[in-house]
């Protein structure tokens, strides 16, 4: 089946093998690498993606309900010579070691700051409360938040 | 999952009608997180997606939740910081991680009853009452007294609703797992009312994990009711919430385990600030 939607503010028509196909698989068949693939049990949040603004685990998420919906791969923030404010503050606090979580982290960032550009720790906790990582501890990539934020235009 | 059907009905009457007259094997799709985690093998499936069914209202005697509002929108709703000592808001946040959240409806959740099933417990508490597509008004004592798909049959949830309260109460929920990214243990929730200062003029108790079902402890409540909060009698009161437990076989902790933490919890929601105010330090 196809499903239209809008991936990264492009109007997109999807081929999906069935409706409960993970949204992951299909991402990923469409040459959107950056979803992860990790637990596949929707705990660690590599997969992330915003469907409608909002994070989701994209493992466990049906693609077929995306359909007439907005997709946000990171794929759609910056390019690696013109890094959204997101990713440059990930870079600048070393909030990334293996980068394998970063991806879902910075989507989840994103989601965070579009809704509230002023967030106190314990609200950035709580909205990476989905995103695991195995490398850094988290300190930096709070750090990295924090930054953001001070950087943040509301866009939307 | 290729051989899923999946039904997109336009309204909840033909999604009734498909789940009634299907001779298949059907199952609702609300969050849809389960059934992509295991997907049943030969089964179709009903979309609920698109049929309105997520929204929150509130009048001035209850609060209307459709079932497939996710537990993110009524994380993030503001009265549900205002009622009940902000005890919905409380436990929303315990359930699954944000992204879940997202996905997880209030439906999905209070009839898969999983151990992340909190809202389950919430119901029970607060007295809520869950309403079908068939016109059925459940009060949560009895959609909690059995496994609700087998109360069910082939109905569908379409709305919860809790009654409003008065303003005066203090409680709260939480959650008890061995890491933050593992399911729950228990999770509890209380609310209580006092008068003079340290006597429990009423009180409410649910716990969520220690079987499939939630509980209330009812009898503990009416032990609670007009007691003095001091040390001594709150030794009596855990033992008696303790006893009242009925603890399900869990593969990850004993019985006894999940008996201490209950009391642990207990006197974490209740009792600590309480015996402050009496208990010579």
């Amino acid at each position: 089946m196809k499903i239209e939607t809008t991936v990264n503010e492009q109007k997109k028509e999807l081929n999906v093998k069935n409706y409960t196909e993970p949204l992951l698989d299909v991402l990923r068949r469409h040459n959107y690498l950056g979803a992860k693939e990790g637990c596949r049990q929707g705990q660690c949040g590599a997969c992330v993606v915003l469907v409608n603004g909002l994070p989701v685990n994209s493992c466990i998420y049906p693609a077929g309900r995306t359909n007439g919906k907005k997709i946000t791969t990171i794929e759609g923030l910056g390019k690696p010579n013109n890094l959204d404010k997101i990713q440059q503050a990930y870079l600048e606090t070393g909030a990334v070691q293996c980068g394998y979580c970063t991806p879902g982290m910075v989507l989840s960032t994103k989601a965070l700051l579009d809704k509230n550009s002023m967030p106190t720790e314990d609200e950035i906790k709580l909205a990476l409360d989905g995103n695991l990582c195995r490398c850094t501890g988290y300190v930096k990539i709070i750090d990295a938040v924090k930054l953001a934020a001070k950087r943040y235009k509301k866009t939307s | 999952m290729s051989n899923n059907t999946v039904y997109l009905p336009k309204n909840l009457p033909e999604a009734l009608k498909i789940l009634n007259n299907s001779k298949e094997k059907i199952l609702l799709l609300a969050g849809g997180t389960t059934i992509l985690i295991n997907p049943t093998e030969n089964a179709s499936y009903i979309e609920l997606d698109g049929l309105n069914l997520d929204y929150i209202k509130s009048d001035k005697n209850n609060i209307s939740v459709g079932a497939m509002t996710t537990i993110g929108q009524l994380s993030v709703w503001p009265q549900a910081a205002k009622y009940w000592n902000g005890l919905i808001r409380k436990c929303a946040i315990t359930i699954a991680s944000t992204p879940n959240r997202n996905m997880i409806t209030a439906g999905g959740n209070i009839v898969g009853l999983r151990p992340w099933s909190a809202l389950a417990g919430v119901l029970l508490l607060l007295d809520g009452k869950i309403i079908t597509a068939k016109g059925k008004n459940y009060p949560a004592k009895e959609f909690f007294s059995k496994l609700p798909k087998t109360i069910l049959g082939k109905d569908i949830v379409t709305e919860i609703r809790i009654p409003l309260d008065s303003k005066d109460l203090t409680g709260g929920w939480k959650k008890f797992s061995l890491t933050d990214t593992d399911y729950p243990i228990l999770s509890m929730g209380v609310l209580y009312k006092l008068k003079n200062k340290n006597t429990i003029e009423n009180i409410k108790i649910a716990v969520t994990g220690l079987t499939v079902l939630p509980q209330r402890f009812i009898k503990t409540e009416k032990l609670l009711k007009n007691k003095q909060l001091t040390a001594h009698t709150i030794k009596l009161l855990i033992k008696s919430l303790q006893n009242e437990a009925v603890i399900g076989a869990d593969i990850r902790v004993a019985s006894e385990y999940k008996r201490e933490i209950l009391g642990a919890i207990f006197l974490e929601l209740v009792a600590r600030k309480q015996i402050s105010l009496v208990a010579p330090r």
